[in-house]
């Protein structure tokens, strides 16, 4: 579904009317505005609709006007639905803040494991899920505000659940702690601490209008992860090394 | 850190609850952590090639380190008086000394 919201937002349109020969063709426009009266389609299919053009309203508004000053007669007027069918899919706007966020967010840490799982070392898989989810940033840039800009200034729960969600990276990470060779121990904090660095960055180049340009970050964002668990040079070497690594089959 | 620990409620303030607040208050915030990256990047005079590291490494480090007190202090840690400032000393120290001046400010006792 997260496609789905893709398309619908602004730059997915933006990026179907541009899209080249050889890349994945997308299908129509997702969740269409159903026709009014009778129309006949199954009520399943009703209600799957309406919760996606909602959710797409929400991604867009939330690009457009930021979470706090989004409200939910702003949703229900991009998505075309009243309040009681707002209020029957979601309990209040933070409710569908996190419906929405929860599917990007999940697509994302899908797409990083599968992309670490493609490589046998360490190292690799950490620059493997990084390089996946800068791309998937930097080509999506409302679904980027979403899941990493507005989380940190929406607070509570939304703040809660964003920080749990970057347990995920934190998990990739931690699996490097066996490469470590210095004399002490890592200390306890240092994976929160490198993906907090990472997540700030991000944020603050997408608060800029760089969204497009995160992929670019890359270089120095594994230099950094590395240098803990191999040391500097050995991470200067992975993170600069020219050859895009190889995925094993 | 010491500043912290004396007011944990402008702590929060300070670091939790600017990010809810407008453009202006986050403007503000942003030229602090650009202060801390400059402050940071001031590392690159200790290697013999500066060059070797680039302005976007300070720029991680200070997203780590505000983003790890951010943590801290939503999770307790100031009102505990736990201390973390030689975990935050080791990620500034680490792209500029090497690992091992880092893990050497891991043994560093705290302020108190």
């Amino acid at each position: 579904m997260v496609d789905q919201v893709a398309k619908g937002t602004a730059k997915g349109a933006a990026k179907r009317s541009t899209a080249k020969a050889g890349e994945p063709t997308p299908p129509a426009e997702a969740s269409p505005r159903l026709p009014a009266g009778r129309h006949g389609l199954p009520r399943e299919f009703i209600t799957q609709n309406q919760r996606e053009r909602i959710i797409t309203a929400m991604v867009d508004t939330v690009a457009e006007r930021g979470y706090n000053a989004t409200t939910v007669a702003h949703i229900t007027k991009a998505a075309s639905v009243s309040r009681r069918t707002f209020y029957e899919h979601f309990a209040d706007k933070e409710a569908c803040f996190l419906a929405a966020y929860d599917m990007v967010a999940d697509h994302i840490r899908a797409s990083m494991r599968a992309a670490a799982e493609s490589f046998g070392d360490w190292p690799q898989q950490v620059r493997a899920a990084l390089a996946t989810m800068l791309r998937f940033l930097s080509s999506e840039p409302e679904l980027a505000r979403l899941c990493m800009v507005e989380p940190v200034a929406a607070g509570g729960e939304i703040a809660a659940r964003h920080r749990a969600s970057m347990q995920g990276f934190v998990q990739i990470l931690k699996a490097g702690r066996p490469e470590h060779s210095g004399s002490r121990p890592l200390p306890a904090a240092t994976e929160e601490t490198l993906v907090g660095g990472i997540v700030s960055l991000i944020v603050r180049e997408i608060s800029a209008g760089r969204t497009a340009d995160l992929d670019q970050l890359l270089p120095d964002l594994v230099e950094l992860i590395l240098a803990p668990y191999l040391g500097n040079e050995e991470a200067e070497r992975l993170a600069r090394s020219d050859a895009a690594p190889t995925p094993e089959s | 850190m010491r500043f912290f620990e004396e007011d944990p409620a402008r702590a929060r303030f300070l670091v939790v609850e600017v990010n809810g607040t407008g453009s202006g208050a986050q403007s503000r915030r942003d030229r602090t952590l650009q202060g801390l990256a400059d402050i940071v990047d001031g590392g690159r005079e200790e290697l013999e090639k500066p060059e070797s590291v680039s302005r976007c490494t300070a720029e991680i480090v200070a997203g780590a380190i505000y983003g790890t007190v951010l943590g801290r202090i939503e999770s307790g840690y100031i009102e505990r008086r736990e201390d973390f400032l030689a975990e935050l000393v080791y990620i500034a120290v680490l792209p500029y000394l090497g690992s091992r001046a880092a893990e050497d400010e891991l043994l560093v006792q705290p302020l108190r």
